[in-house]
């Protein structure tokens, strides 16, 4: 029924283009650092080596931490945060949400944590560098138009079952990746709207709170957060410091099953002072669930966003949902493979719209240049974030810069595929080198080692492939009208 | 713990066997087939979810099921095609003339000032539909809000694909920002 108007399937495929075209390069953006950004944790340790690990943070160490920070920082605070060691990222940190130090195992504060490479990669999936509170709703906004291609993808395509196992590589360039394009795309259905809706939601939260407050809440926009994420309690109280022993006593009493994530000490040295431990819970998406308690530890309530209103536990949940934060590093690696057949759907849907024309222009040096282009001024960044950690943003967008440039002016892209993955394989192995020169070898634990084996094959097959195809002609099959 | 794992492996060897079967009978597509040959790989797909959400519970459950279910689809797909598969990394475009073209200003103006006008106003007229609309539905403040907050990203989208497959895009933007005007002056007056 969805087929029978081959005007509607006509529109579908014109919208489908269209948007594609528009959106495919910043798609293509979001979602390759969306995958990178699954091995955030791991990238983080592999970025800092040198932290102290350990799987427990005890309550005598959390108090001295915040002891130690709140006397190392001036003012009243509104939160301190200690965030304690977790499965994927055992390693500890407090944070005032501007200074962030980490501790060791005893509580004592050491090194300030680099946001470097990872924050760039991080700052470009979430606000694709731009000022945040305008940077979110833009990449909500891609997401947006990631639905809506979804949604053109599957109207415009009514051999739908017909071609549901079809993989045409060897035939021709435009058949192969349409083939990639459609079994990513149509297979891959469920991810990709769980993504894509899961991210709108969490950029384009304030954008409702924006439009719900002055319909509803007479413009009071805390009203708004308050009834989604629950409001903050109201507590009176004389004592300025805060039991943490005890509190971490009545959390395994009131929920012995949960693991506590971080530790909040709200309004310290006021009268309104509490405490808050975020944790998880078994077999649930829910991001934490927070347990109150007052400044002598005694637990007092929960914010209900593992077991109050539907609504509640949906919006709290979608965050592990779209980052893949949860189920072990199975489900990120299941993740990064998805988002990478994403990444891959987007780019094979402008390789099918250079394909169908009959003839090259700029286009097609733009793309390549964008398409290699990206992951190389990924890897460049990271070496130039290992010699100082601030030129990792100007390196990226530097470095994308030259490749555009460069492609555009070689006007030849196939060649120039070839150069920059050339280029990429090669920067990937100085990676390597690099990060041990820096680091040595004593700071190859896991996520070291497994980042330089991947960055050491990936780095390998490009530079080989780069250059056996750099004196070889390509292999052309002739287009087949009929298919 | 045990349970679990056979209750896993039972998902697993399910959603496998629910991708074969689906293939099979797509290779038959045309072919009379009966109603069990039809609904086995439906079947054994929903045994595999029922699986997995008894082994980790409903929400890693569903996800889990989804995910492996696509992965196997995607490597099942690889495996049968993989004579051709080998080759894919040959094949290149077909030599094409060059031409030079340089970026039209005007055409470049007009698509961006009709991108610019098409998603404000599609996004204005979607969160107030939602607004209004779920402020229908008979749940709690709290999950009208987030059912809002879901429906307003798909209408957005929808909104959008209308402007884009309409021959006057200039008339669904009209429509849209009439009927969200409608809807703030009823909420505010």
């Amino acid at each position: 029924m969805l087929y029978e108007s081959k005007e509607r399937i006509k529109q579908s495929l014109a919208s489908h283009s269209w948007l594609g075209i528009a959106m495919g390069a910043v798609l293509y953006l979001i979602c390759l650092s969306g995958t990178l950004a699954v091995f955030l944790h791991e990238l983080e340790r592999w970025q800092q080596p040198d932290i102290e690990e350990f799987s427990e943070l005890p309550a005598s160490a959390i108090s001295r931490a915040y002891q130690q920070f709140m006397a190392q920082i001036n003012g009243p605070q509104k939160t301190v945060w200690v965030i304690l060691p977790t499965a994927d990222l055992p390693r500890a940190h407090v944070s005032n949400g501007d200074v962030e130090r980490f501790t060791n195992h005893n509580g004592d504060l050491k090194n300030e944590p680099i946001e470097g490479w990872v924050g760039m990669v991080r700052e470009l999936h979430y606000y694709l560098h731009l000022p945040k509170n305008i940077g979110m709703i833009v990449v909500a906004i891609f997401g947006v138009m990631l639905i809506a291609l979804t949604v053109s993808g599957v109207m415009a395509h009514p051999s739908i079952l017909k071609d549901a196992f079809k993989f045409r590589v060897s035939q021709t360039y435009r058949l192969q990746q349409t083939d990639l394009h459609n079994r990513l795309s149509v297979w891959g259905l469920p991810f990709i709207l769980v993504i894509t809706l899961t991210g709108a939601f969490i950029g384009l939260v304030n954008v409702l709170v924006l439009a719900a407050a002055p319909l509803f809440y007479d413009g009071d926009r805390d009203a708004v957060v308050s009834a989604v994420y629950g409001a903050d309690p109201v507590v009176i109280t004389d004592q300025r410091t805060f039991n943490v022993e005890k509190a971490i006593g009545e959390l395994k009493r009131v929920a012995p099953e949960v693991t506590p994530i971080y530790i909040a000490f709200q309004q310290p040295d006021s009268e309104g002072q509490f405490l808050e431990i975020a944790a998880t819970l078994p077999g649930r998406l829910t991001f934490s669930e927070i347990y109150r308690f007052d400044s002598e530890g005694n637990f007092f309530n929960h914010q209900g966003l593992s077991d109050g209103p539907i609504g509640r536990q949906i919006a709290y949940s979608v965050y592990r949902l779209h980052f893949g934060q949860f189920g072990g590093f199975a489900v990120k690696l299941m993740y990064a493979f998805m988002g990478l057949a994403l990444t891959m759907a987007c780019a094979s849907g402008i390789n099918i719209w250079l394909a169908k024309r009959k003839y090259k222009n700029w286009h097609n040096d733009v793309w390549v240049g964008f398409v290699w282009g990206t992951p190389l001024a990924l890897s460049v960044s990271a070496i130039a974030a290992m010699a100082n950690p601030l030129w990792a943003t100007l390196t990226f967008w530097c470095v994308l810069s030259l490749t555009l440039t460069g492609a555009l002016y070689r006007q030849d892209d196939s060649r120039s595929r070839v150069m920059i993955k050339l280029a990429l394989g090669l920067s990937l192995l100085l990676i390597v080198t690099v990060h041990s020169a820096i680091h040595g070898v004593q700071s190859l634990f896991v996520p070291v080692w497994t980042t330089h084996i991947v960055a050491s094959l990936l780095g390998f097959y490009w530079t080989i492939s780069a250059y056996r195809k750099l004196g070889v002609q390509s292999v052309v099959v002739p287009e087949v009208t009929s298919a | 713990m045990s349970n679990s794992y056979s209750l896993g492996m039972l998902a697993i060897v399910m959603g496998i066997m629910s991708v074969i079967t689906m293939y099979r009978h797509w290779l038959n597509t045309g072919a009379v087939s009966s109603a069990l040959i039809q609904w086995t790989p439906w079947s054994l797909l929903a045994v595999s979810i029922s699986a997995w959400v008894m082994a980790a519970g409903a929400e890693f459950g569903i996800v889990f099921s989804s995910a492996f279910f696509t992965m196997t689809a995607w490597f099942y797909i690889v495996l049968v095609n993989r004579k051709q598969a080998a080759q894919y990394i040959y094949i290149t475009e077909e030599p094409k003339e060059r031409i030079q073209q340089s970026l039209s200003a005007k055409r470049f103006l007009r698509n961006s000032s009709l991108v610019f006008l098409i998603i404000p106003v599609a996004c204005f007229c979607s969160v107030m539909l939602c607004l209004a609309g779920t402020s229908l539905i008979p749940v709690s403040e709290t999950s009208r809000l987030v059912i809002a907050g879901l429906l307003f990203p798909l209408l957005w989208s929808v909104l959008i694909l209308w402007c884009c497959g309409s021959k006057k895009r200039w008339h669904p933007a009209l429509m849209m920002f009439g009927l969200a005007s409608v809807i703030v002056i009823q909420y505010r007056v």
